[in-house]
């Protein structure tokens, strides 16, 4: 099957369709007729509803997950009101899945902020841009001249256009002078991407969506695609079928994924670092790969066998619930495979050993030297729509762009000279990472936080304390395009920025591809572009000569020549080559370059050869005890995005999830006499929420699931992340989601 | 206008599902004693009691798939007194049965949706997805609960619902 014919299967669809004709008509059952289908009638207000024709379309991308599907956005009388998936596009070749499809629905409603606003005691009035931004910047001065440049933070979301982390990177580091610029990406994929910097030596991903067709094998581990990438999912899918690809998932819950796996490994949740170590050892000592090629590639081969070899199969089996057949089995499918495509979510990252799951699974890839070739490789997909942009610009604590790092001293002076700053006033140590600016701000270090677009109130874990600590920020900036928010509730100033189809910018997906956002309407009211706000602010603090732009194309151009030379060369990328070269794959270090699809394919690494790192297993940092027996893990459901601000909007996508639930396992509703629909309490130490009871065996005895979507707006008791344990990775400082200890009592 | 039409089809002809295990229409009639307990311990609140002006069905349990439809918990059977409705496995609720239309299903239109399968209380057997995740009902299995229906994401409805049992 060729890489561009993935989309269409038209034999097999007119098989279904034959076979679901079939089967309607040989239904012999009598029905009785008691009312006649509504669908009829419903049929003209639906038309009614599109009856504004588009009048014009622009290019876009799909602001959810990182996949990054292309859309077009049709506009009429300075409105959306349509959006399609665009045809010629790579990565989705027109198709959406139903968070992009419905789009419109969440640009229009009646909690869009739309001026900026202060604090009065418990209400917000109303205020001007000029009296705002003259508040934000006077404070800012104020209090990084009596506390020094660490006390002010900003934490972001990673679902910007990386023209806007370029001007918050630049306004916080090189002109603030702190590098205490934080981004939600922290509680999604950190682990991931240091799990990658630490086998690579560069935050590297080196694969293509392409590789999908290329593929005999797809090792998903921790990651529920069919959930949260659905376009995505469903080129996996297709090609499975058409190339007989095996599918093997390590999941310990039955996701949907896990309904179309040709093995589905349920593993006890949290152990997955021995049974990586396990494959490993299995496949060097069967014999399954070449340990020639292992010692070329990577640098401490030999110690790594060493390392792995006191994980047989018996004790795997034992410490993950797995049979030692399963194990072995999927140790020799991984040997046997060509071409195996590895790939992980937040099963593994976010844990407090998210980083040492990421890279033991790093490890397999690298022994059974799946790198460098087409079809195989770890591949990253992101949760969130700008994240690998956020990389390159650099917009975390310890990046500069170009995957720079602030510690390094001639990292600092390049940037400093592009950026027309002194780079004696950027700090060389690293900044702070959320849950260290919470902390901060708890122990009174940190007495300003700029938040943009985020909502750390619903989505960071203990969110009671997180509350707590909010409401004693002594100035907290809320900039976000909906208000109330869950965070907005503690701000004691809200700007309006815009969202998606309201501002311009380069998105980069997760295969590295860059893909131009055009700015199809105004924002609504007084609401701004968001880095508008922020150059606003940066003028009035005495820096207008560093932000002299006048639109977002000669922001990039300026941070293009930060990227020169550097792994994510874009000198070949202008805004106009992109409008016809959608997706293309950086580097693309000229114009004439055709970008890079596959990275590596010389085998030449960052630091000349891979890196094994050699890790043991260690407990979660909460686990159940007889207080509160049963482990909590918590991940999304389809149709919803994070902390809902967005979808809840969307009338076609909440009847299916109206409210949260619990997923409990049969034996447990009968241990704790539950019936399915019934409320539920589940509470841990920090906190309790009422939820809808699930029973359903697809989770395991002794574990509830609850979707992490819902917080204090859906319901005062209905805040999963009140739940949740503050534990951390130890190198990534990524939140521990998947585990916490909880009991569950009738209501 | 159009809502007002919208509404008048909803309201004059909505589909109405009798809960699970009922017996057939003329059974049901003649044992159910209108105690409305299936009613009361329903945990979505999905059955109602027929108003007077369905004067034939009066006083009878009857669900509304387009409000509230039925997560097959089977409880109702349970508490039934007389055995108009009888307890029952998910599998033989009987309720009725659907149908996608292909001509607006979302996943036959280049949309991946499939919210129907995921959320159907008797996935894998009552629904399906095709080589292009696209949904497909086995007759055999469905036993017309109305969530699919309830859920699908399109106006309308991608998905017809026939009550009555098998
Ligand atoms: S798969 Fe991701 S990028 Fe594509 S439409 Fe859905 S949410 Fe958007
Ligand atoms: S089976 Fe449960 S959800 Fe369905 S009508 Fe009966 S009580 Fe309600
Ligand atoms: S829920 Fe409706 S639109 Fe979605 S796949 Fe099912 S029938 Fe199609």
């Amino acid at each position: 099957m060729s890489e561009e014919d993935w989309k269409g299967n038209i034999d097999s669809r007119k098989m279904s369709r034959r076979r679901f004709i079939k089967g309607t008509t040989a239904a012999g059952v009598a029905l009785t007729l008691v009312g006649i289908d509504p669908n009829s009638g419903t049929f003209k207000a639906a038309f009614a509803k599109g009856a504004s024709k588009p009048e014009k379309w622009f290019l876009s991308v799909c602001p959810y997950c990182g996949v990054g599907c292309g859309v077009e956005v049709g506009v009429a009388s300075g409105k959306v009101v349509a959006v399609k998936g665009m045809k010629d596009h790579p990565v989705n070749k027109g198709r959406l899945c139903i968070l992009g499809k419905n789009l419109v629905d969440i640009l229009y409603t009646n909690d869009r902020a739309l001026y900026p606003m202060t604090r009065r005691g418990e209400r917000f009035n109303r205020i001007g841009w000029n009296e705002a931004t003259d508040r934000v910047a006077n404070q800012l001065k104020q209090t990084i001249d009596r506390y020094g440049p660490n006390s002010v933070a900003m934490y972001i979301s990673a679902s910007e256009y990386n023209e806007e982390y370029y001007i918050y990177n630049k306004f916080v580091k090189g002109c603030l002078g702190t590098n205490n610029l934080e981004s939600s990406a922290r509680l999604c994929w950190a682990s991931g991407v240091v799990g990658l910097v630490k086998a690579f030596g560069a935050d590297a991903p080196p694969c293509a969506y392409d590789d999908v067709e290329k593929a005999d094998l797809f090792f998903m581990t921790g990651y529920n695609v069919y959930s949260s990438k659905p376009v995505f999912f469903r080129r996996i899918i297709k090609a499975k079928y058409r190339n007989n690809t095996k599918l093997i998932v390590v999941d310990p819950r039955n996701t949907n994924t896990a309904d179309f796996a040709d093995r589905h490994l349920r593993i006890k949740p949290g152990t997955d670092v021995i049974l990586h170590n396990t494959l490993a050892n299995i496949l060097i000592q069967e014999k399954l790969i070449n340990e020639r090629e292992a010692r070329q590639l990577t640098e401490n081969y030999d110690a790594f066998k060493q390392h792995v070899k006191k994980f047989t199969a018996a004790m795997a089996s034992e410490a993950t619930g797995l049979s030692v057949t399963e194990i072995v089995e999927t140790a020799r499918d991984i040997g046997r495979a060509k071409a195996g495509l590895f790939l992980w979510g937040q099963g593994l990252n976010q844990s407090n050993i998210g980083t040492r799951k990421v890279t033991s699974l790093l490890n397999i890839v690298f022994i059974t030297g799946n790198i460098g070739k087409p079809g195989a490789g770890p591949m990253a997909i992101t949760g969130q729509t700008g994240a690998m942009g956020l990389r390159e610009v650099g917009g975390l604590p310890h990046l500069l762009p170009g995957f720079r790092k602030v510690t390094d001293d001639k990292a600092r002076d390049e940037i400093a000279k592009i950026w027309g700053v002194d780079p004696n006033r950027m700090d060389s140590a690293n900044g702070k990472t959320l849950p260290a600016i919470l902390e901060g701000i708890d122990k009174g270090q940190i007495k300003a936080l700029w938040i943009i677009h985020s909502n750390p109130a619903a989505t960071f874990p203990d969110s009671n304390w997180v509350r707590k600590v909010l409401s004693k920020t002594e100035f907290l900036v809320v900039q976000d395009c909906y208000h109330p928010t869950e965070t907005s509730k503690y701000a004691h100033l809200i700007l309006p920025g815009a969202q998606w189809s309201e501002k311009a910018g380069i998105l980069t997906n997760s295969e590295r591809g860059l893909n131009l956002v055009e700015q199809a309407v105004m924002p609504p009211g007084e609401a701004k572009p968001d880095l508008e706000i922020v150059m606003d602010v940066a003028k009035k603090m005495g820096f207008s000569q560093q932000f002299p732009y006048n639109n977002t194309e000669e922001i990039f151009e300026e941070y293009k020549r930060c990227c020169q030379g550097r792994p994510c060369d874009i000198s070949g990328i202008t805004y106009n080559r992109l409008r016809i070269d959608k997706g293309i794959q950086w580097p693309v270090p000229a114009l004439d370059h055709q970008g890079t699809k596959r990275r590596f394919l010389d085998k030449k690494f960052p630091k000349g050869k891979l890196r094994l790192n050699l890790h043991e297993h260690q407990e979660a940092a909460e686990v159940p005890d007889k207080n509160y027996p049963i482990l909590l893990m918590t991940g999304l459901v389809f149709g919803q995005y994070h902390s809902r601000t967005r979808t809840s909007k969307v009338p076609a996508l909440n009847r299916a999830v109206s409210e949260a639930f619990a997923e409990i396992n049969p034996s447990d509703a009968r241990k704790y006499r539950l019936w399915d629909g019934e409320m539920v309490k589940v509470s841990s130490k920090r906190g309790t929420v009422t939820v809808r009871a699930k029973v359903t065996d697809s989770v395991m005895a002794g574990t509830v699931f609850l979707p992490y979507h819902f917080a204090y707006l859906a319901g005062k008791d209905k805040a999963i992340n009140s739940l949740t344990n503050r534990a951390f990775d130890e190198f990534s400082q990524q939140p521990e989601y998947k585990a916490c200890a909880v009991k569950i009592e009738r209501t | 206008m159009f809502e007002f039409i919208q509404n008048l089809f909803k309201t004059t002809f909505s589909i109405h599902l009798r809960p699970p295990g009922a017996r057939d229409e003329s059974g049901l009639l003649a044992a159910c004693i209108k105690c409305g307990r299936c009613m009361e311990v329903c945990p979505y609140q999905s059955i109602f009691l027929a108003p007077y002006s369905q004067w034939s069905l009066y006083g009878t349990p009857l669900i509304d798939p387009l409000k509230k439809p039925c997560y097959l918990c089977m409880k109702c059977p349970e508490v039934c007194p007389t055995g108009a409705l009888k307890p029952v496995t998910k599998e033989k609720a009987g309720m009725g049965i659907a149908g996608i239309i292909e001509t607006t299903c979302l996943s036959y239109q280049e949309t991946i949706c499939n919210l129907c399968y995921r959320h159907c209380p008797l996935k894998g057997k009552a629904i399906t997805l095709d080589e292009d995740l696209s949904p497909v009902i086995i007759n055999e299995g469905c036993v017309g609960c109305g969530v699919c229906f309830y859920i699908c994401p399109t106006q309308p409805r991608s998905i017809s619902l026939k009550t009555g049992r098998k």
